[in-house]
């Protein structure tokens, strides 16, 4: 009894220790892009780093999106980067992870995230000589007054744009019945979600519809991540009718693709970067151009000689359309619609630019619509 | 299986002798399982395209060096070490009672969480949070206790449901507690903003060395450590319990109350798992989010104990090691990524619980040198009693030996 | 020289701190009995297990038909025709007879198994030598003596020509043993030899040719046993004359310790209540000895009588005091001690030091505890004083785990504690059950000695001589009741045998039995 007993606790020593540190479910097929910097050993250290918010650099969203923009600059320019990921959920742990990374010689640390805000405002006070990128937050003590500092920038997106032209491709592609999943109620998600919706409401019109022609399925699955309830849901949902899904927070859309290839014609709509890799059934993204505009503040970064220039240091910059921040993915191989072309998405891109469509980033308050029903409680 | 060495001769130093060999198998597999960790990492490099032997070895340096670097990365073995403690001595202590707790984690997450609606909703000081999770922690800890006791069904498999049972339930009462997380709809409000007499006291330590990491949860821990070493070696409440443990019947037929001791254990046992879910979340540093998956300190606590040999005072040294190789494997990262500290930590675990073999291992060898140079270390039986009567002197022997 | 089939020279075998085997020297010779005399802790199973494979000697060599063979581990024992019948029978419980006897050398066929040619086979060997046995029942269906065959079909099956027992008869009935007696000699009659582990010296001078003693791991000699007798067996095992025990018949019993009132006790095994209806009464300054084959309801019982397991119906007084449903400490206070039958599942804690063993029932008491923390002075103290007392010996004195301890020293030990509650019944049960004959000598004094200090002494037995020896009076259960009820002096070994086997039932009893069937 006793030996079985050792046996079987011996057993899980391995899934305490390698198993259990994260919270996300690292796809065991894809391989952690390398750290390696080619041209230099790594005693001289990283110049570039970055820091995950609470997953790995591989999970199809954030992270990845940011990271990837890390190494294309890198590569492109030849410099050294590494990335660190915190041991725990903290806004101490993101610090040590940051001291880590400044401590391997990093001069400019990339935060993905808003679950950095805190963990920046001490640090760029403390450690004024490295420079810090935030993307999608702003640095606060944890009471939300912003205090951005010299060696900070900020970078924000107009999530409500993104979903704007997701919800406004889907209706235009034909489908009447769609759903929103967000993970929570956090403001970027729901700028995304109300985006969304008004992005069906503006087609409806467009194409005429009568009121109540296209329906809405709103709902916050309270997770980031797959969910065997969520994915209970979305079943329930393609079977009664709903044909296509935005799936809205980290990893739960591998459970609303789960649903998707189970139903007879559903599809779902990606978010934050292009996921076309992930299913045939994801049929475009509403995107933040993380990759581009990690890209882009580095050129500025070093152009400057390493250091914020003026226009950025200490600002925020919020990308839209304008500045190409957001959009859908148009290569061939993302494109995925048959009925809606890239030349109406073109025309819809730059009405939203030159304020012909107007989106609201409000957030407090659901948007108007005048043709779509809406169901928040689905 | 093993008491066949472990038996007979009087000599007193043998038992001295015996905690040397299994000091000195300690860390000889601790070394082994570093050989092998650098060996893994020459081989990864030596797969790779372009391979860069120093790699390894600056790996490794960091590696040790890293928690001595800062205050931050030295407090951080300790940070680690207390939840580590406390769910190791969970694990321990119902070993101890011959039962496996595999369910610290439920009562872990049970304790953590109730020890913030004590902080957030109750406004309770840090002290009174704590024993809210140790109240918690209990009583998710009995439940299997009272059907083991009343039902005879296996604690294992009821603590197994019970993690999930747990950790749903905790999720619902998140939901439904919305004052629990006021200013982000999945993780509970940062307490230095809520209650911060709720946070573990670190006498101004970490405004002194700029970290976030000191408290006393170190301290509460080992406290707790000696505590149960006092009950388990001191009283009669320790004795029946390890009784139960080593051999139900015969406790029985001595008329201990088994089931009251099997409760009481799990209610215990709970109790020290819903105290290191206590000490983690009331550090000022995590806050509680919503979890899909069963949180691992609890499981972390099995190798800690087993390491341990379950010998509560072991689980401090044993419980500061692990705490010192997760704390370190931060080192590594930039040079390797952060699943890499993973399997190095494993490897090394892994081979420390080899510990046992090597101790054996180094016996045979030393005795067969004893042979060679006439050294008696192992001598002959020594009788303690003399014959006074014409009695025949019984020989002992070892069981197993002769049936 | 040549006709030895097996020997064994100079063999030497060490385990930490012991020397199991010093300087042995065994030789068989093809179509004898051999008899491995020796106590318990003589080192006669490790010789065997060093011959069967499962130890490697030290020293000293191994020759078959005056060939050196090098044995590793059991299975070359086997491709050297070696075979053993272990004193705990190695069967799988919920497999058929058969599958037991080719399990491990089963006959296949494209890898599938192949019955029928073995099923004759081992029909053909149980008749051969005439071993009963049931080819197509569970193990766990089948008496004892019919596993021991089994066994017995297995060595055979493999065609085993050397065939160790042992102590091949501790768990026979009489006439079980008898019977065992004949298939052996019928075995040697076929040409097989056999190496047959004892030490009852009578089944040795009976059926055996010659015997080898062994004493404290070291070889005493080698004699015929139609040169000797059991009087110089017994020195040569022991080391010096074993003297008789004077039993000396209490004078007077004395007033009603213990009454059992139709006392019922469910089985755990099937749907029949194992102790059906028993009513007795055991009184100060007697010893009354429960007699009956294994598995009659004696150890249930004993359990109901002690609080081990609930009972449905009855009555049980102890001193006037009703104790039915008393817990057991309750019971162990008021006066109950108890030698159990299992001495490694109930009576000790084997992993616990001797003092704590010793301990075991008094730790609670005041003294040898203070507002709940342990007093190791006392716990020392009780201990030191309790080894001096009843001659425990071990290695570390109190200190010693009790699994290191000989089986005779666990023993004492529990006798040492149990005496020492000073209570007014001692229960004993099989106390001298795989002891040797110093060791269960000094039992049955001190069990004796109870009686005379007019304790009442209720001992369970299933060794026959110790119930005739020692007790006052005898009841006998068979299949959860009593049968008989006898005076030992004016009974006989058949006498019993013939009710322990339900042939007979004591009229008295019968009609109990009719009144309950009304």
């Amino acid at each position: 009894m006793k030996k079985l007993l050792g046996l079987i606790t011996l057993t899980l020593l391995a899934f305490a220790f390698v198993g259990c540190n994260g919270t996300t479910t690292v796809a065991p097929t894809t391989q952690a892009p390398t750290t390696q910097a080619p041209t230099t050993t790594p005693a001289t250290g990283f110049e570039i780093a970055l820091v995950t918010d609470v997953g790995n650099i591989d999970d199809k969203s954030f992270n990845e999106g940011s990271w990837n923009g890390v190494v294309q600059y890198a590569t492109e320019f030849n410099k050294t980067y590494a990335y660190y990921r915190p041991t725990e959920d903290s806004k101490a742990a993101r610090i040590e992870a940051m001291e880590a990374a400044i401590n391997n010689g990093a001069k400019i640390v990339v935060c993905p995230g808003y679950l950095f805000e805190e963990a920046i405002f001490q640090m760029q006070t403390q450690y004024p000589n490295v420079y810090f990128l935030l993307l999608d937050g702003q640095p606060h003590s944890g009471d939300y007054n912003i205090v951005t500092a010299q060696n900070t920038h900020n970078v924000l997106y107009q999530e409500e744009q993104a979903g704007f032209f997701a919800g406004y491709a889907a209706v235009m592609e034909g489908y009447r019945d769609l759903g929103f999943v967000g993970g929570m109620a956090v403001p970027a998600v729901v700028r995304y979600g109300y985006g969304f919706v008004q992005g069906a409401d503006y087609a409806a019109a467009e194409l005429g519809l009568s009121a109540g022609a296209v329906n809405i399925k709103y709902h916050y699955a309270d997770v980031f991540w797959p969910d065997t309830d969520l994915e209970t849901k979305m079943d329930i949902w393609y079977a009664t009718g709903t044909e296509v899904v935005f799936a809205c927070g980290g990893g739960l859309y591998i459970s609303v693709v789960a649903a998707a290839e189970r139903s007879s014609n559903g599809v779902v709509i990606g978010v934050d970067v292009d996921q076309k890799a992930e299913s045939d059934l994801i049929i475009t993204s509403a995107m933040k151009a993380l990759t581009l505009s990690v890209y882009e503040a580095l050129i500025e970064f070093f152009d400057a000689g390493k250091t914020w220039p003026e226009a950025l240091a200490g600002e925020t910059s919020l990308l839209g359309a304008e500045n190409d921040g957001v959009g859908l993915p148009t290569n061939t191989e993302a494109w995925r619609f048959e009925n809606f072309t890239i030349a109406q998405y073109e025309a819809i891109y730059q009405d939203v630019i030159d304020g012909t469509a107007v989106v609201s980033a409000a957030i407090d308050v659901a948007p108007t619509v005048t043709l779509v029903t809406v169901n928040y409680d689905a | 299986m093993f008491k066949i060495f472990g038996s007979s001769s009087a000599v007193n130093k043998k038992k001295q002798k015996d905690k040397e060999y299994a000091f000195l198998a300690s860390v000889i597999s601790i070394l082994v399982g570093l050989l092998i960790a650098i060996l893994l990492l020459f081989l990864l490099e030596f797969a790779k395209a372009e391979s860069d032997y120093s790699k390894p070895l600056i790996g490794m340096r960091n590696y040790f060096t890293y928690s001595f670097t800062s205050a931050t990365t030295f407090s951080k073995i300790f940070y680690n070490a207390a939840p580590l403690m406390l769910t190791g001595l969970a694990v321990g202590f119902a070993f101890k009672a011959g039962l496996f707790n595999i369910g610290a984690t439920g009562q872990y997450t049970f304790g953590a969480f109730f020890a913030l609606i004590a902080a957030i909703l109750w406004q309770f000081p840090w002290w009174a949070a704590l024993l809210v999770s140790i109240v918690a922690g209990a009583f998710w800890g009995v439940i299997p206790g009272i059907f083991k006791a009343f039902f005879n069904i296996n604690e294992v498999i009821t603590s197994i449901m019970l993690n999930w049972a747990g950790l749903y339930l905790v999720n619902l009462l998140f939901y439904n507690l919305p004052k629990i997380h006021t200013v982000l709809p999945n993780r509970t409000d940062n307490l230095a903003f809520t209650n911060p007499k709720a946070i573990l006291p670190d006498f101004g330590l970490n405004q002194i060395f700029n970290t976030s990491f000191i408290n006393i949860g170190i301290i509460i821990a080992i406290i707790v450590a000696v505590i149960i070493y006092i009950v388990l070696e001191k009283t009669v409440f320790g004795f029946e319990i390890k009784s139960c443990g080593l051999n139900k019947n015969a406790s029985i037929y001595a008329g201990i109350k088994a089931k009251r001791t099997i409760i009481l254990t799990m209610l215990i046992s709970g109790g020290l798992a819903g105290l290191g879910g206590g000490i983690v979340y009331l550090a000022g540093t995590v806050q509680y989010t919503i979890e899909s998956s069963l949180l691992s300190m609890g499981f972390s606590g099995i190798p800690v104990a087993l390491l341990a040999y379950s010998h509560p005072l072991a689980i401090i040294a044993t419980s500061v090691f692990i705490g010192f190789l997760e704390s370190s494997g931060s080192g590594l990262q930039g040079l390797y990524s952060y699943e890499m500290t993973g399997v190095i930590l494993s490897v090394i675990i892994y081979f420390s619980a080899f510990a046992l073999i090597v101790s054996h291992f180094i016996k045979k060898v030393l005795k067969r040198k004893g042979q060679s140079d006439g050294d008696q270390g192992d001598g002959p039986v020594i009788e303690a009693v003399k014959p006074e009567t014409d009695k025949p002197k019984e020989q002992l022997e070892t069981k197993g030996v002769v049936g | 020289m040549d006709n030895y089939i097996i020997e064994m020279n100079n063999i030497r075998k060490e385990f930490p701190g012991v020397v199991a085997n010093d300087d042995v020297t065994l030789k068989l010779k093809k179509g004898e009995i051999h008899a491995l005399l020796g106590e318990n802790g003589a080192g006669k199973s490790t010789l065997m297990s060093i011959l069967f494979g499962l130890y490697i000697p030290d020293k000293g060599e191994i020759r078959k038909n005056g060939e050196v063979v090098n044995i590793k581990n059991p299975n070359d024992a086997n491709d050297l025709g070696i075979g053993m019948v272990h004193q705990h029978f190695k069967l799988v419980e919920v497999f058929t007879v058969l599958e037991n006897i080719i399990l491990g050398a089963e006959p296949t066929k494209f890898g599938f198994l192949t019955t029928k040619e073995t099923r004759k086979k081992v029909i053909d060997l149980s008749e051969k030598f005439n071993l009963k046995v049931d080819i197509d029942a569970k193990i766990e269906d089948i008496s004892v003596g019919m596993q021991q065959r089994v066994e017995i079909l297995k060595m055979l099956y493999r065609e085993n020509e050397i065939l160790i027992f042992d102590e091949p008869t501790a768990v026979l009935t009489p006439q079980e043993i008898d019977e065992l007696m004949k298939i052996m000699k019928n075995l040697i009659k076929e040409g097989k030899s056999i190496l047959f582990i004892s030490h009852k010296l009578n089944e040795i001078m009976s059926v055996s040719d010659r015997v080898t003693v062994l004493r404290k791991g070291k070889g005493i000699g080698t004699v015929n046993v139609k040169d000797t007798n059991i009087n110089q067996l017994s020195e040569m095992m022991v080391g010096r004359k074993i003297k008789g025990i004077e039993k000396e018949k209490n004078a007077s019993t004395g007033e009603i310790i213990l009454k059992v009132e139709d006392l019922v006790v469910p089985s755990k095994l099937h749907k029949n209540n194992a102790v059906n209806n028993v009513s007795f009464e055991v009184k100060a300054g007697e010893i009354l000895c429960i007699a009956g084959i294994e598995g009659n309801g004696q150890s249930e019982l004993v359990y109901g009588l002690t609080g081990l397991e609930k009972i449905s119906s009855g009555k049980v007084t102890l001193l006037e005091k009703d104790i039915t449903h008393k817990s057991i400490r309750e019971r162990n206070l008021s006066g109950i001690s108890h030698i159990p039958e299992d001495r490694h599942k109930y009576g000790l804690v084997l992993d616990y030091k001797l003092e704590d063993n010793l301990a075991l029932k008094k730790y609670f008491q005041e003294g040898f505890q203070n507002h709940g923390f342990i007093n190791e002075d006392m716990f020392r103290k009780h201990s030191e004083r309790l080894i001096k007392a009843y001659d425990i010996r071990s290695g570390r004195g109190s200190t010693t785990l009790a699994r290191s301890m000989s089986g005779g020293n666990q023993q004492k030990a529990i006798i040492a504690r149990e005496i020492d509650c000073d209570s007014k019944l001692l229960i004993a049960v099989q106390p001298t059950r795989g002891l040797d004959v110093g060791a269960i000598e000094n039992i049955h004094r001190t069990l004796i000695a109870e009686r005379n200090k007019n304790k009442a002494v209720l001992l369970v037995s299933l060794e026959l001589d110790e119930v005739l020896d020692i007790s006052d009076r005898i009841l006998v259960m068979y299949n959860g009741k009593i049968v008989a009820e006898l005076n030992p002096d004016e009974t006989s070994y058949q006498e019993i045998g013939l009710f322990m086997i339900g042939a007979k039932i004591q009229d008295k009893f019968k009609e109990a039995e009719v009144e309950e069937s009304v």
